[in-house]
């Protein structure tokens, strides 16, 4: 019997020698973020693939970007590209071939030079189909590359091709050593050698990916940072509070009514980038009654942006007129949405083949609260015309996979583009054979985003870009709702971090001072 | 140990084999039944209707079901997990870096549990005052109704933020105990009610029992009487409901795992379902399948160390 209560008091004494040791371990005194220079983001997406050609969500893609470069890289404000590994370009006359002069002395991560061969394995296996390749389709128009010299590569077009110099600076298209510098390709994916300020340290996969600084960088004095670490936290109240204890210095993606708290804390604040984003409705075209431009029209005018704008996103972002991105080029603010009025909403109605009342289901995202009070939304605002609005909430697969195979009537999502160039924007969203399938299908839509990716000329282009952006904002086969900035929680001892409209982190200016 | 125990931890880890065929067959069938392409998943909204059917074709998922299924009981016999589809990492590499948290959890939950339950529990049976009786209940049924992420915001607001003794997950590489510590406190607090109710009650039925009073009667001190008589036998019951409630944890520790950012085997499912990784959630179920066994083996173990009959019975 003595043996059970000395049992007993032994269990709890362990118990408690555990709990204290682990408490005293984590008080040990710990030097600050401003002494080693290691970074640590918060972020709301997990690193599952770094292989530049097949990684597709934008957690790979941003890891992507501090270890691989690209021929050109995009401007920060999205204008356009700027010289990355290739200093300069030429356009052939036909515009059928572009030469690349590549950069001096610029190396891999394994100590190797950077050359053309390089630069060719790359490009070769990034636009060459194979069925894990979500990025290809951006590459289809380049028909062959060869090495001149060591510095110099040619790349040949099956047609004239505008956005290629955008095409180039996609994360997809990243140059990597020839022959995956002999690794295998499921070991390289794991061990990933590029030309980037950051090499990859140490990676838990599902929980964070450590940078480690690459001191022979080709650019002087770069990166400033010792380290960065993405640390993959999925609950967002968590990531601010990872901010606000110091523990990380950047919160990817606060949430819009956790943006003044988050102000109000002391050494914090909430920085806003311009990005791409917008977040839109789609429509079933092809369903009955939504196959009526009527009823779309009519269903457009019943929303209420301005009210959006307050309701969910608490200012922190703007209606928008356009289906395609304010930041991008091709953009118009002269596009004359249809905005908010019940009584023209109505009229639209009135004009249209519909029965006096009929039912129409959202399919809203699980776990996304922002989407669910957009659905609850619209549901209020269409009840107004009659329309009985039914929200189904499913998983985000479920809703993806039911776009794709036209089984839905109404469903939300946000759009964010990844080059400078539109053309990707254009295609995806608006043409016959778009993947959205939203069901649209109108020739003259076709025919002037073909023509605008095939025309060198910019004003040209812009003119052909607006010309769909009107035609889709009068048809409202999709519609747009708001345009939303990028927002990230940020300590004030980070200095010189920007993250471009299209998304990339810029770490390596990046510095955190004393607090 | 005896050879017939022996013989019973054999007979129960045969049993392991029927349970996880059960478990993987019906997740198989489960996840056929369920909507959503993984292909659409895999290559994310942009890609070609081209590449989906091709890909969809690699992974054989055009393959009759009973071919499908035959593959897959292959591939489980001969230890072959297959690589994920998101991942495109072994699905074996990534269970491995998350089943420590979670059985770290389960074990620090499990002494948290006791910690809190015992001293409540022999409080209430001893005292035999209403004031305490009913003190303890009204703990119990707000432990029982906080929700966890709840729970956890403020654990972390407390000990994290404003006095900083344990870090919000860990960027330290291996195992970081010490982040875990929280995660595993408030998983105990959510269990803690349903073992304080049971212990009190058996350890109510001990003290008023014929034998505890014959203990008093021979003169034994309280003190003896209540730990050596009442709290052995008293504590049987509560044993096997703190091995069932442990053998919960096993991938339902979740919304514990994600506010305390502390990615786990639940996360792991729960992420791996959402992206219909078919091979990575039929690893985990199987790999469910195994550990709950195993805790309630160990479960029946104690339980017989605590009281003979049964494992005679066993």
């Amino acid at each position: 019997m003595m043996r059970t209560i000395s049992m007993m008091r032994r269990a709890a004494a362990v118990a408690l020698a555990v709990v204290m040791t682990v408490s005293m371990a984590a008080c040990g005194s710990q030097s600050t973020a401003a002494d080693t220079q290691d970074l640590v983001v918060a972020r709301s997406l997990e690193t599952t693939d770094m292989l530049p050609a097949t990684g597709y969500s934008n957690g790979d893609i941003w890891a992507i970007q501090q270890v691989y470069q690209t021929l050109t890289r995009n401007k920060t404000d999205g204008s356009g590209v700027e010289p990355g590994l290739a200093e300069s370009w030429q356009e052939s006359d036909d515009g059928l071939s572009w030469t690349f002069r590549l950069r001096h002395g610029v190396t891999f991560h394994n100590g190797a030079e950077m050359t053309a061969k390089d630069v060719k394995f790359s490009i070769d296996f990034a636009r060459t189909a194979r069925d894990d390749k979500p990025w290809q389709f951006l590459f289809e128009a380049i028909s062959g590359v060869d090495v001149i010299d060591d510095y110099t590569v040619r790349l040949d077009l099956s047609e004239p091709w505008a956005p290629l110099l955008s095409d180039l600076s996609m994360s997809a298209i990243s140059i990597m050593p020839a022959d995956f510098a002999g690794m295998s390709e499921t070991e390289f994916r794991s061990h990933p050698i590029g030309t980037g300020p950051y090499k990859v340290g140490e990676w838990k996969k599902g929980d964070y990916i450590r940078f480690v600084r690459n001191d022979d960088y080709w650019e002087k004095n770069r990166p400033r940072l010792n380290s960065v670490t993405f640390k993959y936290v999925a609950d967002a109240n968590t990531r601010s509070q990872m901010v606000q204890s110091g523990q990380a210095q950047i919160d990817e993606f606060p949430t819009a009514v956790s943006v003044s708290a988050l102000n109000k804390t002391k050494n914090v604040h909430v920085a806003s980038f311009p990005s791409t984003s917008l977040i839109w409705v789609n429509l079933n075209n092809r369903k009955k009654p939504l196959d009526d431009v009527h009823v779309r029209r009519a269903l457009a005018y019943a929303i209420d942006k301005q009210a959006i704008v307050r309701a969910v996103y608490y200012g922190q972002a703007e209606s928008a007129n356009s289906m395609l991105s304010k930041n991008l080029m091709g953009y118009s603010k002269d596009v004359k949405d249809l905005q908010y009025s019940m009584k023209k909403a109505k009229g639209e109605l009135a004009k249209s083949n519909a029965p006096k009342h009929f039912s129409l289901t959202i399919q809203v995202q699980s776990g996304d609260p922002e989407k669910s009070m957009l659905a609850q939304i619209l549901q209020e605002s269409w009840k107004e015309l009659g329309v009985d609005v039914t929200l189904q909430t499913l998983d985000s697969t479920t809703v993806y996979s039911n776009r794709t195979s036209g089984d839905f009537d109404v469903a939300m999502f946000e759009m964010t583009n990844d080059i400078s160039d539109p053309d990707e924007w254009m295609q995806y969203m608006f043409s016959s054979s778009a993947n959205v399938n939203s069901g649209y299908d109108n020739p003259q839509v076709d025919d002037l985003i073909n023509k605008a990716a095939a025309d060198s000329d910019r004003a040209t282009r812009l003119k052909y870009y607006a010309e769909v952006q009107q035609i889709i904002a009068d048809e409202a086969p999709e519609i747009p709702l708001v345009y939303k900035p990028g927002l990230f929680a940020v300590r004030d001892q980070v200095k010189d971090f920007t993250v471009t409209t299209l998304g990339e982190y810029k770490l390596a200016d990046t510095t955190i001072a004393r607090e | 140990m005896s050879g017939l125990k022996w013989l019973y931890i054999g007979k129960r880890l045969l049993l392991l084999i029927p349970t996880v065929w059960g478990c993987a067959t019906l997740t198989f069938f489960l996840l056929k039944l369920t909507p959503g392409d993984p292909a659409v998943q895999a290559l994310g909204p942009k890609a070609s209707r081209q590449a989906l059917a091709a890909l969809r074709e690699s992974w054989g998922l055009n393959d009759p079901l009973w071919r499908q299924y035959l593959r897959f009981l292959g591939d489980l016999c001969t230890g072959n997990l297959g690589t994920s589809y998101s991942a495109k990492a072994p699905v074996s590499e990534l269970i491995a870096t998350r089943l420590p948290v979670t059985l770290i959890i389960m074990v620090l939950a499990a002494v948290f549990a006791v910690l809190i339950a015992l001293p409540l529990s022999v409080w209430v049976a001893t005292s035999g005052s209403r004031v305490v009786t009913e003190f303890v209940r009204v703990l119990n049924a707000v432990a029982q109704g906080w929700p966890t992420f709840f729970l956890g915001a403020i654990l972390l607001q407390i000990f994290a933020i404003q006095l900083g003794w344990f870090p919000i997950g860990s960027v330290s590489g291996g195992v970081d105990i010490a982040a875990l510590v929280l995660p595993s406190f408030a998983v105990a607090v959510s269990i803690a009610p349903i073992i304080i109710r049971s212990l009190t009650q058996s350890l109510q039925d001990s003290v008023n029992s014929e034998y505890v009073n014959f203990g008093r009667a021979k003169g034994l001190s309280s003190h003896a009487v209540l730990f050596d008589y009442a709290l052995r036998n008293g504590s049987i019951s509560a044993v096997s409901v703190l091995g069932i409630q442990v053998g919960f944890l096993v991938g339902g520790t979740l919304v514990v795992e994600n506010v305390f950012a502390v990615p786990g085997l639940g996360q792991l499912l729960m992420d791996s379902v959402m992206k219909r990784d078919l091979p990575v959630v039929q690893t985990l179920t199987v790999v469910f399948g195994i550990i709950v066994v195993l805790v309630y083996l160990i479960t029946d173990l104690v339980y017989g160390a605590l009281d003979p009959r049964a494992a005679k019975r066993g």
